[in-house]
């Protein structure tokens, strides 16, 4: 096995709440503006939490023909679109070269849920069938059924024979999807691999069933401050939706084409709190063993992170846990370290948001500078770490920190470098 | 609401089992966690006795109603205050 | 390094557990049937490999069965058995050491279906508290990994019918990290109303209503498959922390391909090449080709050329005994190796019930009777719809194609 292959980012395309677009996502977190609002993809009235992080989206001006529309879902849209900003950014030429060398992982929490429901309200009489009509279903549904429609749609695109998959670890699966493809590239088994992760959530079941478990937040004035991650008055999040996505390479060859370099994704690791579904153990004890085991692999000291993107998902639960974790892997030095949530500003997508936080970690590289944490006025007792509020900070880390939690207990954690920093 | 009700919505929410009845198995004054009800089922507890009984209870109610007994007790002070 | 399978657990149509699986198998049986979970009448297809009589109470506690979907249901009862197989010493691994990968296809779907119902005929208040989790295709590995604690690095995929085989895949490449032992596999069941139409509504299933001929890869009159629930869930290890205890297999060898546009087959067979490369074997070594069997003519014929051209004709005993029981979406790849397993531990061949073979699928030389003798090294293979292509090398352990 080859272990010292060492793996990079070349390219980053991104479609998050307000633009879409990479630049539109810099100006929007950089700028600390916040892109909740109350829902308009779906009628708010019979919700308890009303406010929504949306994509203002149009199809057509993003590039997509009407045949794309038409075959994938809002998941899959975001994920093309951005997969096709993130290869011209890189200046790859997929064509060149073995295509079985290429491999494609998307990662995706809940898929293609709001086609699916449409497709269940059609065929089920909005409901009041058990049975279902299945000559009232779409020629698509299957491919809505099962999201690794998605990640062949990509690989069809950049013409990738090689491994292609669809990592769907809940609200993890933007970090594991990129582990994934950098794991494939690290051992050798392809050189190169575009990967990264898209959700678009935003239907009357999700919200119905996060509601049911007050997830969410049920704030409805100021629905631009509804998201107010390590704050004392936190009480939900705003559920959000977008993609991110990522040409890797293997270094020396991302150099030999002279490509652009964002950083290098130098460790990872995650754990499993098997602990509760939803439940997080108040010591967040698995999520700084993967902060461990993730400095590890990338063979740095705690006092080497220079900035923290944090879960930071704005529920009492999350904000304290996450805290208690960064305190246990990196000691006094947690501290020290400024630490924020850009979900204050572009809501959790749940599956999409870690690529879309691993596309602000590159950027905070690039523009030294470090996106605030929105919203945040009233220290917690409980969360008392510096998490850079309301403005971004100019600061040039060599190493940046990227955590996600998530439902099953899952916890993830990336170590993101600037080219060159490590070894 | 009476402690049989209350049995058969938790009944409801954590499966068949004799053990939640709190009647005649379950001591009421058992905390929930002893009882295997952990925080999602408690929540699904309140959809429950929102949505078939009528009653509204508070979000932070479960911060203090720690027992069948005592939740029992917050949902007669809710019918009284009502 | 080349992890060994120590402990198999399989929930099938033929039952709970190892042994009733094989010796169906053995006699060709078929457990295929009509559907009795719900209307099966009203659907292009009626028919399926139902696991019958299922009674979750009988294998789990009260309070996790109005959280859980069938389909997690059966994938917690399977890991207890691959567990109980297994016989791990208690305090072997490190809770961190010890993870779960799983794959998926549509997670918790009936489940889903009667929340949808509650939601769109009763309003948002309907819908349970558990549906937050009960659905979503990480669904089975958080479960398992809390009821047998393991907290290692969990990772849930979605490759559609590769995906068992691609769990299983990952949990080699976890345990070259920072795992000693993973619980990989899949288990799956589409048999709810608005699952089984995302097939029945795509065309996918064979329309031959007889459960007996339905359902015949590589038949000339092969129109489509019929779909089974169930699956497999096994404990992988590190060889040098097994000590004494018996292994099943060693996973040699494992390749993963995508179609590309072109879909005339040479994925599967490019995957077939890598994996026997990665095995370091030949392939006059490989002793057995568990097929894929998709049960289209197409996709079938695509097969039988991809196998002939590595192996040449009638050049390796090839065997489909999903046959009985259908296709087990993401987790018939799972199934068949655990069943790769079996015949390696067993030295016997599981045979494809005997009917008619098409022209291309004439080249092949289909077992069709348990076929004893020399099982050290079995090929698998999987593939889904999109393009997915998988392959997998398994070889007897402690044995010379054991080295390294």
């Amino acid at each position: 096995m080859t272990s010292t292959r060492r793996v990079v980012v070349s390219g980053i395309g991104v479609v998050a709440p307000g633009a879409p677009g990479r630049k539109n996502f810099w100006n929007l977190i950089s700028e600390g503006r916040t892109a909740t609002r109350i829902m308009t993809l779906v009628d708010p009235t019979p919700f308890r939490s009303r406010v929504a992080a949306e994509v203002d989206f149009d199809p057509a001006s993003c590039g997509l023909s009407a045949a794309e529309v038409a075959r994938l879902d809002r998941v899959g849209q975001f994920a093309l679109v951005a997969l096709r900003e993130a290869i011209e950014d890189s200046g790859i030429d997929l064509g060149q070269g073995d295509p079985g060398r290429t491999g494609v992982v998307v990662g995706t929490a809940v898929g293609s849920t709001p086609a699916l429901e449409s497709e269940y309200v059609r065929m089920s009489g909005r409901g009041t069938a058990w049975e279902v009509d299945e000559s009232l279903a779409s020629p698509h549904y299957y491919d809505y059924y099962i999201p690794s429609s998605i990640a062949a749609e990509l690989a069809v695109e950049v013409g990738a024979e090689g491994p292609v998959s669809v990592v769907s670890s809940g609200c993890t699966s933007g970090l594991d999807a990129v582990a994934h493809a950098v794991e494939l590239v690290r051992e050798g088994t392809v050189d190169r691999a575009v990967c990264g992760a898209s959700d678009a959530p935003i239907s009357p079941i999700t919200i119905a069933c996060f509601d049911a478990i007050k997830a969410t937040t049920p704030r409805l004035d100021e629905p631009e401050r509804a998201l107010r991650p390590f704050d004392k008055s936190r009480n939900g999040f705003v559920l959000g939706e977008g993609a991110a996505m990522f040409v890797i390479e293997e270094l020396e060859s991302a150099r030999r084409r002279g490509a652009p370099i964002y950083g290098e994704l130098s460790g990872f690791a995650s754990r499993c709190n098997a602990y509760h579904m939803t439940g997080l153990r108040p010591d967040g004890v698995e999520m700084a063993a993967a902060i461990t085991a993730a400095l590890d692999q990338a063979g740095l000291a705690p006092t080497d992170i220079g900035y923290v993107n944090a879960h930071g998902s704005g529920t009492k639960q999350n904000d304290r846990h996450e805290t208690a974790a960064f305190k246990l892997a990196l000691g006094e030095h947690a501290y020290r370290t400024p630490v924020s949530s850009i979900k204050s500003m572009v809501g959790h997508s749940l599956g999409a948001i870690g690529s879309i936080e691993i596309a602000a970690c590159l950027l905070a590289l690039q523009h030294r500078l470090l996106p605030p944490t929105a919203n945040w006025t009233e220290r917690d007792p409980e969360c008392d770490l510096d998490y850079v509020p309301v403005h971004a900070r100019e600061a040039a880390p060599e190493h940046v920190l990227s955590v996600g939690s998530g439902f099953g207990g899952f916890q993830s954690a990336m170590i993101i470098s600037k080219a060159g920093a490590t070894r | 609401m009476n402690i049989d009700t209350l049995t058969a919505v938790l009944r409801e929410v954590a499966g068949e089992d004799e053990t939640f009845d709190l009647a005649t198995h379950v001591d009421p004054d058992t905390s929930f966690d002893d009882i295997g009800f952990d925080s999602i089922a408690l929540l699904e507890v309140l959809n429950v006795l929102k949505r078939e009984h009528g009653v509204q209870l508070d979000d932070d109610v479960l911060e203090h109603a720690k027992t069948p007994a005592a939740l029992l007790d917050v949902i007669e002070e809710e019918r009284d205050a009502a | 390094m080349r992890p060994h399978i120590t402990g198999l657990g399989v929930v099938t149509p033929f039952g709970i557990g190892v042994d009733p699986y094989w010796s169906a198998l053995l006699e060709s049986a078929n457990a295929i049937g009509p559907i009795t979970r719900f209307d099966g009448g009203r659907y292009a297809t009626g028919i399926a490999g139902e696991h019958p009589g299922f009674d979750p109470r009988d294998h789990l506690p009260a309070r996790l069965l109005p959280q859980t979907d069938r389909v997690t249901q059966f994938a917690l009862v399977a890991t207890r058995d691959a567990l109980d197989d297994a016989a791990i010493p208690d305090g072997a691994y490190a809770e961190h050491a010890s993870a779960v990968v799983t794959a998926n296809n549509g997670g918790g779907f009936e489940f889903a279906q009667k929340e949808m119902q509650a939601l769109w005929s009763r309003g948002p208040a309907h819908v349970s508290a558990y549906q937050s989790f009960a659905w979503f295709y990480a669904v089975n590995t958080g479960q398992i990994s809390i009821r047998h604690n393991l907290r290692g690095a969990a990772r849930a995929l979605v490759t559609d019918d590769t995906g068992g085989m691609e769990a299983v895949g990952q949990a080699r490449r976890q345990l070259r990290h920072d795992c000693e032992l993973v619980l990989a596999g899949a288990v799956d069941t589409n048999l709810c109303p608005w699952g089984w139409s995302a097939y029945t509504s795509a065309g996918l299933m064979a329309t031959d209503p007889d459960p007996r001929t339905a359902y015949r890869p590589f038949s000339p009159h092969a129109d489509g498959f019929v779909s089974g629930e169930g699956g497999a869930i096994m404990t992988v290890e590190r060889p040098d922390r097994t000590g004494s205890r018996a292994a099943y297999a060693a996973i040699a060898g494992f390749a993963s391909t995508f179609d590309g546009v072109a879909r005339d087959g040479r994925g599967l067979e490019r995957a077939i090449r890598v994996a026997l490369d990665d095995a370091e074997v030949d392939a006059g070594d490989v002793d057995v080709v568990f097929a894929d069997g998709f049960g289209t003519r197409e996709m079938d014929d695509r097969e039988a050329r991809a196998i002939t051209a590595v192996f040449g004709s009638g050049g390796v005993p090839v065997t489909v005994p999903k046959t009985g029981i259908g296709r087990l979406g993401c987790a018939g790849s799972a199934l068949d190796v655990a069943t790769a397993c079996l015949a390696i531990a067993k030295q016997v061949v599981p045979p494809t019930p005997r009917y008619e073979l098409s022209e291309a699928a004439s080249a092949l030389h289909v077992v069709d009777h348990p076929a004893a003798g020399r099982v050290h090294t079995a090929l698998v293979l999987a593939r889904g719809r999109g393009g997915f292509n998988s392959a997998m090398v398994l070889t007897k352990p402690h044995t010379e194609l054991d080295s390294d």
